[in-house]
């Protein structure tokens, strides 16, 4: 596969703002409303000695924390994509097509855009005396 | 995980151990509105991944159009990066839908039983307030039976349910450097190596499972062993809720406890320990027990007597074993002492030494005051404290005039009755002065259990209560036997057959003919 035939950086920056604004407005709204109520946890059985009530219960902490865990994923999957696609268009703008063609090259900006992605949770989720305001 | 094996019970629910105020107190307290509102958010959520699935493929089309990947090696591979999260997210959307159902559901099961348990509680307090005694009806173990089934149903439907909780393989994005042609920078946060990669792991919700069930009757096991099976851990009820049954007992009974603390549980013991005793039956007695000196337990091993109600130590002075304080030695005759015993083998108080009121047979350790020192004071709900409960007979047989039997009775009060009948009448008697006169006190009353239902259901619970909080002293009526609370007849250990004091008769004998003529065929009588 030849690379390089054939490409419209205002696509990979459209591609960049539209997937960072729906996911922002979609699913981070959404998880954000629904993480309200969620936060209560488990809210049954609390007194019920019934064995497939204790194990209800446990199976839903368990999806609770592993389905919460996995849109949080998504978002930060999300937002990474759409900064490598915006930066694909950089590198394509700056060396005038050459170094973003090759797959290779993709990954590396994937992979930027993967730690710039843990910096800014670090910051607003790290240690308070380094945690960022938002 | 979704495709793993799922857990449908912890362990096998001995509900036989669970009595219809227990059940209740199992389901009373259910938040619908907490869980609903759950529901609520899971269903957005699914439709929150679904919305942000629809704009991911709306982008990517417009991104290939841009960037074709069939024509750019590096657009395949960010398209495949792409094409992997859309795939993710429409299995979000479909497993927080499934997880949405399946709490419903299990809801929907708790609260079917709620309200199938609601009005047999209430009939149980009714017919834990007339004046048949249960054990001539059996009235209470049909309704027993009734909130068992409906406790099991609902059971079977939270079992159906739980496979529907999906819990989702975590989800990655790694851009791995298989090539080798590039070089990642180290990053100490995902351990280094070639590859990076986005995780949620850690950011999720991290919730508690509550989990303070009701504990079973007292002797009862919470469950059914399954030879090893699933039972155990942490969270079996058995660790927790047989210490509790046993504080329950011990503190309300004043030196009920004799019979319920086996083992660490502090539960046991029970067994058989509620049979009759038989009149003119001559048990082997028990060796002298010398004040200050530890009470010897042939069962050995942790069967202590409970001193606050655990299974723990032995605490060989017990209130209630010796009503006048100590100082002689326990009188033979305590003839349930090799079954009800239990494990324990702790010397029981002599049958002698039974309140007034009381019916043959009938378990001592069910009557609060019968061995307490103070009396009322100590117990001011007999039944509330009483923990031979149903362990001493699980069938629910009347058992005739058994103690035991109805013993099981004053176990299914465990705190339930300490409220319903001790409490409530307890209050009532405060009113009418009998407190002092009792020497009760309120701080001696039985704790209320955490499990416990805060009220009475139904609307006229505590009005009954109020409007007859006696019954008939003396007659075994289950207002006496049962909710002691309001028994005037407390055990004084200086006049143990005494009874009330009664009103004027309103039959009288005829005074005319004083002669009695008792016919023909008498033995004895000529003619």
């Amino acid at each position: 596969m030849a690379d390089g035939v054939r490409v419209e950086t205002d696509g990979l920056n459209k591609f960049s703002d539209q997937v960072q604004s729906d996911t922002t407005g979609t699913l981070g709204s959404g998880y954000s409303r629904a993480s309200v109520d969620l936060s209560a946890g488990v809210a049954f059985g609390a007194s019920n000695a019934s064995g497939a009530v204790h194990a209800a219960k446990e199976r839903y902490r368990e999806s609770l924390r592993a389905s919460t865990e996995n849109v949080v994923a998504y978002l930060d999957a999300a937002h990474v994509l759409a900064a490598a696609a915006a930066k694909v268009a950089k590198a394509m703008d700056d060396t005038d097509g050459g170094a973003a063609q090759r797959a290779s090259e993709i990954y590396n900006l994937l992979a930027t855009a993967v730690d710039e992605s843990k910096q800014r949770r670090a910051e607003l989720d790290g240690h308070p005396t380094t945690r960022r305001a938002v | 995980m979704s495709g793993d094996q799922v857990l449908t019970s912890s362990w096998c629910t001995n509900w036989g151990a669970y009595n219809t105020p227990r059940l209740w107190g199992m389901v009373a307290n259910e938040d619908d509105a907490t869980g609903r509102s759950q529901v609520s958010a899971w269903r957005t959520l699914a439709g929150s991944v679904r919305s942000q699935r629809a704009a991911l493929l709306s982008a990517r089309a417009d991104l290939v159009a841009a960037w074709p990947p069939e024509d750019n090696e590096s657009a395949a591979a960010f398209v495949t990066e792409l094409d992997i999260l859309i795939k993710r997210l429409d299995t979000a959307s479909a497993d927080a839908d499934t997880t949405a159902s399946g709490l419903d559901n299990i809801l929907n099961a708790i609260q079917t039983a709620k309200t199938t348990i609601q009005p047999l509680w209430e009939k149980y307090q009714d017919k834990h307030n007339d004046i048949v005694p249960s054990w001539w009806d059996d009235a209470e173990d049909e309704i027993d039976e009734k909130a068992r089934t409906a406790m099991i149903t609902a059971e079977r439907a939270v079992e159906d349910a739980v496979v529907q909780l999906k819990v989702p393989e975590q989800y990655e994005l790694v851009i791995s450097n298989e090539n080798n042609d590039l070089t990642y920078p180290s990053n100490p946060n995902n351990g280094g190596g070639n590859g990076s990669k986005i995780t949620g792991s850690g950011r999720g919700i991290e919730a508690v499972v509550p989990h303070d069930p009701v504990p079973p009757l007292p002797g009862q096991d919470p469950t059914i062993p399954d030879n090893g099976g699933a039972g155990g851990g942490d969270d079996n009820p058995g660790d927790g809720s047989g210490g509790g049954s046993g504080g329950g007992s011990a503190v309300g009974g004043g030196g009920t406890g004799i019979s319920t603390p086996t083992g660490s549980s502090g539960g046991g013991g029970g067994g058989t320990g509620g049979g009759p005793d038989l009149a003119g039956v001559i048990n082997p007695g028990q060796p002298p027990i010398v004040p200050g000196e530890s009470i010897g337990l042939p069962g050995g091993g942790n069967a202590g007597l409970p001193t606050t109600g655990g299974g723990g130590g032995g605490n060989p002075l017990l209130p209630g074993l010796l009503p006048t304080g100590g100082g002689g030695p326990i009188t033979p005759g305590a003839s349930r002492l090799p079954r009800g015993a239990g494990s324990s083998g702790a010397p029981r108080p002599s049958s002698a030494a039974r309140p007034s009121g009381s019916v043959i047979g009938e378990s001592e350790t069910g009557r609060g005051g019968a061995g307490n020192p103070s009396g009322r004071a100590g117990n001011p709900s007999g039944r509330a404290g009483n923990p031979s409960g149903r362990a001493g007979n699980p069938s629910g047989a009347p058992g005739g005039v058994g103690g035991g039997a109805r013993g099981g009775a004053g176990g299914v009060g465990g705190g339930a009755r300490g409220r319903a009948g001790g409490g409530v009448r307890g209050r009532a008697g405060r009113v009418e002065g009998t407190e002092g006169a009792r020497g009760g006190s309120s701080s001696s009353r039985v704790p209320r259990p955490s499990w416990l239902p805060e009220d009475e259901a139904g609307p006229n619970r505590r009005a009954g209560a109020a409007a007859n909080p006696a019954g008939m002293a003396g007659a075994p009526g289950r207002n006496n036997r049962r909710a002691r609370g309001d028994d005037s007849q407390g055990f004084d250990p200086d006049n143990p057959w005494a009874v009330a004091e009664g009103v004027d008769p309103v039959i009288l004998p005829p005074d005319d003919d004083p002669r009695n003529d008792p016919g023909p065929n008498v033995i004895g009588r000529r003619g």
